[in-house]
């Protein structure tokens, strides 16, 4: 049978490497089933006193070819103890006296430092009660002294025994402190893990837990996953579970998302999900996550920077446009009059010229104290702000128009709640309300008498201040790009100036809010003051 | 035969010195003046069946109220259609601004972007090549 000579080989072959493996480095080569391996010296310890038993295992160990021995004799207890440490033996062979218990004290002794290494007694007579305390002690085998010639498969078994203990408690060590080290790697880290079933209720989780989200190791088992996800959140979890489940990947991330700490406030995570059905020892869903809210407020700060850069430089782009067409305006007309101021002798000409000259001088010195104005506004990165009683404000701004309120019957309805307050630049609000309220006046349709209502809102970030009116409207298709622009007049209005729209943004902007407007032509018009809360 | 150009431009003060460098030079021209895009288009409206009365020449401003310069050329171009008389557009703008003189190009109807003011020798060489 093939098979059973295999296996005798095979036996063969493993009782041969079990020794070369235990043969030092220092001797020299020898080859076995072609393996290059150097043959030992095995050391061994001889606590005896008779000589006759000393020879007789030294005759023994002489019939060993393969490897070769170093025995060190011993025959004192002290000269036991200072010899076991010094040459570490990989075998101790003691006597075995009835009359007093030195071997017995060698063994106690070994036993307690190297218990490793096994302890062989001669023995004279057999005893069975004193040989079952020896093995007791960490004794490994007796020999009868009639039958030293068994020594060499004695040792060869102790020797075996001793190494396989070895091996078995080196692997034992090496198993627990593996167990040790992914037990540590998860509870030690700072990165949350957690087990799920398929309904999301969680079996495990890792102390971390309580660093991030604030909950108790406690409380967070048996809980559901889904009631950490924010609201919004809990659709885009839910596909990527159903993705991960249905697709058989063996893991899904979720870029972010955010988790209800015990606070109450959410963090921002990123989160990774395993699918471990399979896997014995766990049989559900492993996930772990990481805290990014200090990342993604990063993030979202620089995002809000970028935008508002784009927005200067788009204010900016704006600012060179109206300063390249209004100031040259100006330019040309004056170029146009000293040209005629040149060639002309005509008295009344030269006159009428100068004439010009002066008033070109006039909105030139205009269109630049405006120019400064919007510079100012746009500039100035410290406003002083400061709470503003909204109703009794407007209604100072209202009494200072009285006499156009009055000689248009105009009716304002105010529909701000009583004690609202927004902080606000003072003189910016003022010019802002003015300007709008003036306009949905100026504006007015001829054949209503103009009604003006005054309501506030309040949204996430913004309290909105509306103005609506019941005037002519404007056409946004057409001119809501042109409406707060510099200079932009569409009424066809001749003391339209253009100016006031556009400064109103400017400073509206300027607070961090926004402006907007809506109308329908003919009936109404609605201006939106975003302020920042 | 007597030229015919019609300025469109809000510009009060402009328009007055360019009608009068123009009627300076002491040349066949007739000079009509528009205040925006709208006043300008709806005269010429009312000439469609008159077009002799349709000017030869339009220096056309593009910052006005109500129809400003891109839109009066929108506008114009559905009516040049219509008409059989040669219009030649220039664009009179103070502007400098490179998108401005950009998008000039960009309408074959325009002949030519003229920066403020315009000079009686301008004026001399558009007559010329009419």
């Amino acid at each position: 049978m093939p098979t059973k000579n295999y296996t005798y080989q095979k036996q063969i072959k493993t009782n041969q490497l079990f020794f070369i493996k235990m043969l030092p480095q220092s001797s020299p080569s020898i080859l076995i089933n072609d393996v290059e391996v150097k043959p030992r010296q095995i050391k061994i310890l001889l606590f005896e006193k008779e000589e006759s038993i000393k020879n007789l295992v030294y005759q023994q160990l002489k019939l060993f070819k393969t490897f070769t021995f170093k025995l060190v004799s011993v025959t004192s207890e002290n000269e036991f103890k200072r010899q076991l440490k010094k040459v570490k033996p990989n075998l101790i062979i003691s006597e075995y006296s009835l009359e007093n218990t030195i071997g017995k004290e060698a063994l106690t002794f070994c036993a307690m430092i190297y218990p490793e290494i096994p302890f062989l007694f001669i023995i004279d007579s057999l005893g069975k009660k004193t040989e079952l305390e020896y093995l007791n002690a960490g004794a490994t085998d007796f020999l009868l002294k009639e039958n030293t010639n068994k020594l060499p498969p004695i040792i060869f078994k102790a020797l075996r025994q001793s190494e396989e203990k070895n091996t078995l408690k080196n692997l034992k060590q090496k198993k627990w402190e593996e167990s040790q080290r992914f037990k540590t790697l998860t509870e030690f880290s700072n990165t949350p893990v957690l087990v799920y079933n398929l309904k999301g209720i969680i079996q495990y989780v890792s102390p971390a837990i309580t660093q991030v989200l604030g909950y108790s190791v406690q409380e967070f088992l048996g809980t559901n996953v889904e009631d950490y996800n924010h609201p919004e959140d809990l659709e885009q979890r839910r596909s990527i579970f159903k993705n991960l489940k249905k697709n058989r990947e063996r893991f899904a991330k979720i870029e972010e998302e955010r988790l209800l700490h015990k606070k109450g406030h959410y963090i921002w995570v990123r989160a990774v999900i395993s699918d471990a059905r399979l896997k014995p020892g766990i049989k559900g869903f492993i996930s772990s996550f990481i805290d990014i809210t200090e990342r993604k407020i990063k993030s979202e700060a620089l995002e809000s920077t970028i935008d508002l850069l784009k927005e200067q430089n788009k204010r900016m782009l704006n600012f060179s446009y109206i300063v390249s067409h209004n100031l040259r305006s100006h330019a040309s007309n004056i170029e146009s009059i000293t040209g005629f101021l040149e060639t002309t002798d005509d008295e009344m000409e030269k006159k009428e010229m100068l004439t010009h000259l002066k008033n070109v001088s006039k909105s030139l010195n205009n269109t630049l104290y405006n120019l400064n104005e919007v510079v100012s506004i746009q500039s100035k990165t410290t406003l002083k702000v400061e709470n503003i009683k909204l109703v009794p404000y407007i209604k100072n701004i209202l009494s200072s128009m009285k006499n156009l309120i009055k000689s248009t019957n105009a009716v304002i309805q105010m529909e701000i709640p009583k004690n609202t307050k927004v902080y606000y630049n003072k003189g910016y609000l003022e010019s802002i309300l003015q300007n709008i309220l003036l306009n949905s006046i100026k504006y007015k349709h001829p054949d209503r008498t103009p009604v003006i209502s005054i309501s506030s809102l309040e949204i996430q970030n913004f309290f909105i201040l509306s103005i609506t009116d019941n005037g002519i409207g404007i056409d946004l298709n057409k001119n809501g790009n042109k409406l707060f622009g510099m200079y932009k007049t569409f009424h066809g209005n001749k003391d339209a100036l253009g100016i006031g729209l556009f400064m109103s943004k400017n400073q509206v902007e300027a607070m961090g809010g926004k402006i907007e407007v809506e109308s329908t032509f003919g009936q109404s018009t609605t201006f939106k003051i975003f302020i920042k809360r | 035969m007597t030229k015919s150009i019609c300025i469109i431009d809000d510009d009060e003060l402009y328009k007055l010195l360019l009608k009068k460098t123009i009627l300076k030079l002491n040349l066949p021209v007739f000079v009509t003046c528009f205040a925006n895009g709208k006043e300008a288009f709806d005269t010429f409206l009312k000439e469609k069946n008159a077009q002799e009365n349709l000017p030869d020449i339009i220096f056309l401003d593009i910052n006005m109220p109500e129809m400003d310069g891109w839109e009066f050329m929108d506008a114009y171009l559905d009516f040049q259609t219509t008409i059989s008389k040669k219009i030649t557009i220039y664009i009179a703008s103070s502007s400098i601004a490179f998108h401005d003189i950009e998008k000039a190009k960009k309408y074959t109807e325009i002949s030519g972007y003229i920066v403020k003011p315009i000079h009686s020798d301008t004026i001399n060489k558009i007559l010329q090549i009419l």
